[in-house]
C-alpha cells in the first residue's frame, strides 16, 4: 500500500512544534502578551511550508485528526515555555463541527502538561458557513466553561466576518496582515484598523494586528489603537525548544519599538505615517 | 525571469529525474505526488507550467486531468501538459474536453519534456 504524505505526517517527530509571539505595546505591560503555537511539516516535504500543509489537510479533509495531532505536539512543547504568559492554539471551525469530544479532550491535553485553561486562547481558523452551525457553537459554550479564550484569525478575509463575530463573540479579533501591511501609507488600511478596533472596544475584544513587519506600520496600528501586535518586526516564528533561549532578546525589542511607536504617534508631526 | 514549473507523478523516481534535469535547464521545480498537495501549492503559488501524470493512484483513472483543470482555474494563462502511458487516442480526446495544451505519450524523453517547456514559454530560462 502507497505511503501518503498524511501518513508521514503521523510518523513520531514528523510535526515540528514552532512558536511566534503576540506583543502588547502598552506602556507597564510592554512585552510578551501570549505566544501563537505554530507547526510545520516534515522538513523535506512541501508540508514544511504551514500554508500547504493546512490546505493539503483540508483538502484532504483530515482537519480533526491533525489538529489533535498538532495540538498534542504543541502541548508537549508547552513545559519548554516557561517565559509564555498565554499561549495560542489554532483550531479548524471545521474541527469544533464536526468533534464532539473536542472540548474535554483539549481540557485533558492542557491538565496533563499543567497549562491552566485561562492561559490559552483557542484561535478558530478556516470557518467556512457549513462549519458555524449548532455543534461549532456548542463546542465553543463548551470551551468557555472550561475557561479558554476564544480567538476569530484571520479577521477581514473569507468566512472571518462580521456574522462569525456575531456568532463566536471572540475575545480577541486578529486582523490579517493584509489589512496591516502598508497600513503606514495608507489611509484606507488605517480605516479598516480603526474600525476593527472600535467594533472590538464595543464587544468587548483585543484586537491582535498581524504580519507587521514594518516598524511604520506598528506606529499606523498604534495610533488607530491597536496594542497587540504580532509579526517578524519582533520576531519570526521560531522552533519551540529556542523560544525560552530568545524570549529576553524579543522582550528587550519589543520594549525599544514600544517607546519608539509612542514616540512617534505622540508626536505625529514627525510621524511617518501622519501626511499619508 | 526564471519559469516555476510543477511536476505532478506518483512514482518518486521519476518525479526526482524530471525534477534534476529541469532544474539543470533553468527551471525552478516543485514536485508532488497526490492531488490534493499538487492544489495545494498551485492555490499559494504561481506556475508558468504544470506537468501531471494522467494517473495519480491505482484506484482513480485521471486525477492528472483534475489537477491541470484546477491549474487552469488558478492561473488562465498556465501551460498544461498532460502525460499518460494509456492509448493515446483516448488521452488526447480527454486532454482536449479538458483543455490540456500538450499532450506526452510515456515514457516522456526528458530532452522531449525540456524542449517543449522551452518552446512553449516563449524562450529558454
Amino acid at each position: 500500500m502507497t505511503t501518503t504524505l498524511l501518513d508521514r505526517l503521523f510518523v513520531p517527530g514528523a510535526v515540528a512544534a514552532w512558536v511566534q509571539p503576540v506583543i502588547d505595546l502598552r506602556a507597564g505591560a510592554t512585552g510578551l502578551h501570549a505566544i501563537e503555537c505554530l507547526v510545520r511539516g516534515p522538513a523535506d516535504t512541501n508540508l514544511a511550508a504551514p500554508d500547504i500543509l493546512f490546505d493539503y489537510v483540508r483538502r484532504k479533509r483530515h482537519e480533526q485528526a491533525v489538529d489533535r495531532l498538532c495540538l498534542e505536539r504543541v502541548l508537549s512543547a508547552a513545559t519548554g515555555l516557561r517565559r509564555a504568559p498565554k499561549l495560542n492554539l489554532n483550531v479548524h471551525a471545521s474541527t469544533l463541527e464536526r468533534d464532539a469530544s473536542f472540548a474535554g479532550w483539549l481540557k485533558d491535553r492542557c491538565d496533563a502538561v499543567s497549562w491552566p485553561t485561562s492561559r490559552v486562547t483557542v484561535e478558530i481558523v478556516e470557518h467556512a458557513p457549513a462549519f458555524s452551525g449548532p455543534e461549532f457553537l456548542r463546542r465553543l459554550d463548551e470551551l468557555r466553561a472550561h475557561g479558554f479564550g476564544i480567538a476569530l484569525d484571520d479577521v477581514g478575509l473569507g468566512q472571518s466576518n462580521f456574522r462569525m463575530i456575531l456568532d463566536c463573540r471572540p475575545d480577541y479579533l486578529k486582523l490579517d496582515r493584509h489589512f496591516v501591511h502598508g497600513a503606514a501609507d495608507d489611509a484606507h488600511r488605517r480605516a479598516v484598523l480603526g474600525s476593527i478596533v472600535y467594533l472590538a472596544h464595543r464587544t468587548g475584544a483585543e484586537v491582535v494586528a498581524e504580519g507587521v513587519e514594518d516598524p511604520r506600520d506598528a506606529d499606523a496600528a498604534w495610533a488607530e489603537g491597536v496594542h497587540l501586535l504580532q509579526g517578524y518586526l519582533f520576531s519570526p516564528p521560531v522552533p519551540a525548544d529556542a523560544f525560552d533561549g530568545e524570549a529576553e532578546q524579543i522582550e528587550r525589542r519589543a520594549i525599544d519599538i514600544s517607546t519608539e511607536v509612542r514616540r512617534a504617534v505622540i508626536a505625529p508631526a514627525t510621524g511617518s505615517h501622519a501626511n499619508a | 525571469m526564471r519559469h516555476r514549473v510543477l511536476i505532478v507523478d506518483d512514482v518518486p523516481a521519476i518525479l526526482e529525474a524530471a525534477g534534476t534535469y529541469l532544474a539543470r535547464l533553468g527551471f525552478d521545480v516543485d514536485r508532488a505526488t497526490e492531488r490534493e498537495e499538487a492544489e495545494a501549492l498551485l492555490a499559494s503559488r504561481r506556475y508558468a507550467a504544470v506537468v501531471s501524470d494522467l494517473r495519480l493512484t491505482e484506484t482513480h483513472g485521471a486525477e492528472g486531468l483534475e489537477v491541470l483543470a484546477f491549474a487552469r482555474t488558478q492561473c488562465p494563462s498556465v501551460l498544461t501538459v498532460l502525460v499518460t502511458g494509456h492509448s493515446a487516442e483516448i488521452a488526447r480526446t480527454a486532454a482536449a474536453e479538458h483543455g490540456v495544451d500538450v499532450f506526452l505519450a510515456k515514457p516522456v524523453k526528458l530532452a522531449e519534456l525540456g524542449a517543449t517547456l522551452s518552446e512553449r514559454l516563449g524562450s529558454a530560462p
